[in-house]
């Protein structure tokens, strides 16, 4: 307890330097900017603002990239709230309630709801990873590699089962992950895997190559059918951003259930912001006394998913930070741009650079101050951004997407992995064959094959270690039970489907 | 042909290729005793079947129910692809001129190509002012505020 509060006075000394707090007002207007951008993510905006972090320190890089992406979820609100088009999956439940708000002309009071619910939530969850990052992180020093692995496991499992869509479409997804983890110098052995003669393989494939790739150039591919759509907001038809006492009254109780069970869900490793958006929204709907309410413009509706996903947002830094496992794309992407800087995140980091974790944690104090400062007085100006038509943005997020693949390794020679990724990622989403777990795997495929191998070592070859830890039989016992629910759940409702069809026909 | 059946056919295609490729791999007499080839092997056995369970299961799934993979109209989805195609192209070159003739002229010549792919001839104007604009801002912003090298190429400023 008290060792937090020394530590968190250590980050605040790093985070209270005009640099980082700069950087993370850049940060967090720039992640609100292109969070806002119609159908660009928080993952496409750290993956396309990468290259502003080449060149700095690990810490204020991480507190850059932590602006970025809650700026991000800042921005997409906007984006959900008045044009009905979220960003990533986790704003997909704020459209429910904050779209149907704009239309009954109360967008300036959805706006305010939102800003202030995403900044309770996420201030009631740093408070949270203050008390639970050292404990944390000292449990999972205590991780070998027989436990390493079945996290892994776990959170791979988690975040296939999760994602929206196919299950076993979900596998394949990680299973292509592996398969581009294992290109390049086994570690171990020091035999060449898979380059197919490529000198430039020898080193694999860069992360964040293959991100950019699959989030910012097949984002800009998929959206080259719809150039030509208009959005955009006249400033008169928003109103007043602010809420009255009444909404207040209304909307704190949401806000404050829904925040510690975002938290919750965010440190879950594999789980992100959609699940915790779903499981608020849906708990504020059965105990609210007008549930018909919910969909057609409820505030309670708009508050809890945006608190809950915020206080997630926070929350994931929790497994990112102590464990080096990210829950979603975009901590996906930025554990990437910190391997790139030479940081590895895990339980070592808050013994031998404490700086870096408890900075980014001091930093989101401040980035959450800034971001509700940006957002409530400046929205006006800001959403005027949605006007920029998408045949002019396309091409500049095309643009930010190759030269942070130059400014990577100084070298235009990685370029041809950047499209191929590119018409990759637009396949894969024209097949619906989910994102998220490809890149999970491609970041995590190395870390599983090193403990699982590790794990066969230390056993003498036989898997033993592995299921006869308890931490490991417990992690890997859970990840093979949410993979039966998952099943389970989806033959009932194509049962349900099937059946209702059959009445329908009889 | 459905997206799942594509889908499963990928899947048992690229384990396939893995899987021989798992096989050709060097066994090293030194190192680790598992080998750098077990997890390979693992995982292009699971993707051949999670690939073949795909395709049997859209087998028995009625026809109707198949989602088809389309690209919308046939004339807007053909304009998509070719549009791709382009800047899969310019990308390219634009990594082969990118040192020779240095950052700026490489990418406003970038970026001028892709406007002009995707925001028509007739608003050449807008055209040669953002990706001029681009070029200058990202340049001044890399280069000057993060002290980030970019290729100077034939200019020397």
């Amino acid at each position: 307890m008290l060792d937090s509060l020394n530590y968190l006075a250590l980050g605040m000394h790093e985070a209270f330097t005009v640099t980082n707090i700069m950087w993370v007002l850049i940060g967090g207007i720039l992640g609100t900017v292109i969070g806002m951008l119609p159908g660009l993510g928080p993952a496409t905006g750290v993956a396309v603002l990468i290259p502003v972090t080449y060149g700095m320190n690990p810490a204020t890089a991480l507190i850059t990239m932590c602006g970025v992406y809650y700026g991000a979820m800042f921005g997409g609100s906007r984006a959900s709230i008045l044009i009905n088009t979220p960003g990533d999956a986790s704003a997909i439940v704020t459209c429910w309630d904050g779209y149907p708000m704009t239309r009954n002309g109360q967008a300036g009071k959805a706006l305010a709801i939102s800003a202030w619910a995403s900044f309770i939530g996420g201030m009631i969850s740093v408070i949270f990873i203050v008390f639970l990052a050292l404990p944390i992180a000292k449990f999972a020093l205590k991780f070998g590699p027989a436990e390493m692995f079945a996290l892994l496991v776990f959170s791979l499992t988690a975040a296939v089962t999760l994602s929206k869509g196919n299950l076993i479409k979900g596998f394949i997804a990680l299973c292509v992950g592996f398969i581009i983890s294992t290109i390049g110098i086994d570690a171990q052995t020091g035999v060449m895997r898979f380059t197919m003669g490529f000198v430039s393989l020898q080193e694999g494939i860069d992360f964040l190559v293959a991100m950019i790739g699959l989030y910012a150039v097949a984002e800009v591919f998929k959206n080259y059918s719809s150039l030509n759509a208009k959005y955009g907001v006249s400033k008169s038809d928003i109103g007043k951003v602010s809420m009255t006492r009444e909404d207040w009254k209304r909307c704190i109780g949401p806000i404050l259930r829904s925040s510690p069970l975002g938290f919750i869900v965010g440190v879950l490793p594999g789980m992100g912001g959609t699940i915790a958006t779903l499981l608020a929204y849906s708990t504020e709907k059965q105990i609210s006394k007008h549930p018909e309410e919910f969909g057609k413009g409820a505030m309670e509706g708009l508050a809890a998913p945006e608190a809950a996903n915020n206080a997630s947002s926070v929350g994931a830094m929790i497994p990112l930070l102590t464990m080096g496992i990210p829950g979603s794309g975009t901590t996906a992407v930025m554990l990437g741009a910190l391997m790139m800087l030479g940081v590895q995140p895990g339980p070592t980091l808050f013994i031998q650079h404490p700086e870096i974790p408890w900075g980014v944690i001091a930093s989101m104090i401040i980035g959450n101050m800034l971001l509700l400062a940006i957002n409530l007085p400046l929205v006006k100006p800001l959403i005027q951004l949605l006007k920029i038509p998408q045949r002019i943005l396309m091409p500049m997020i095309m643009g930010l997407a190759f030269m942070g693949t130059y400014l990577m390794n100084y070298s235009s020679s990685d370029f041809f992995l950047l499209i191929l990724f590119g018409i990759g990622g637009y396949f894969m989403l024209k097949l619906d064959i989910p994102i998220p777990p490809m890149v999970l795997a491609l970041i995590l495929g190395g870390s599983l094959e090193q403990s699982f191998r590790q794990a066969l070592t230390i056993g003498n070859g036989t898997p033993v270690l592995i299921f006869t830890k308890p931490i490991s039989i417990t992690l890997l016992t859970i990840a093979a039970l949410s993979l039966v629910y998952t099943l389970v759940k989806d033959s009932i409702t194509k049962a349900k489907i099937s059946k209702d069809q059959a009445d329908k026909h009889f | 042909m459905s997206k799942n059946m594509i889908t499963g056919f990928f899947a048992v295609a690229l384990g396939g290729i893995y899987l021989i490729a798992t096989l050709n791999l060097r066994h090293p007499t030194m190192g680790d005793p598992t080998g750098p080839k077990v997890f390979p092997l693992i995982v292009a056995i699971l993707l051949i079947f999670l690939g073949v369970l795909l395709l049997m299961k859209e087998i028995i799934t009625p026809k109707e129910r198949r989602s088809i993979l389309s690209f919308q109209l046939p004339a807007e989805g053909k304009k998509v692809l070719i549009r791709i195609v382009i800047t899969a192209i310019a990308g390219i070159i634009y990594g082969l001129v990118l040192v020779p003739l240095g950052y700026l002229i490489s990418t406003t010549v970038f970026m001028l190509g892709l406007m002009f792919l995707v925001n028509t001839f007739a608003r050449w104007k807008q055209n040669i002012m953002v990706s001029f604009g681009f070029s200058l801002v990202t340049y001044i912003g890399f280069a000057t505020l993060l002290h980030l090298s970019l290729p100077r190429g034939i200019f020397s400023f």
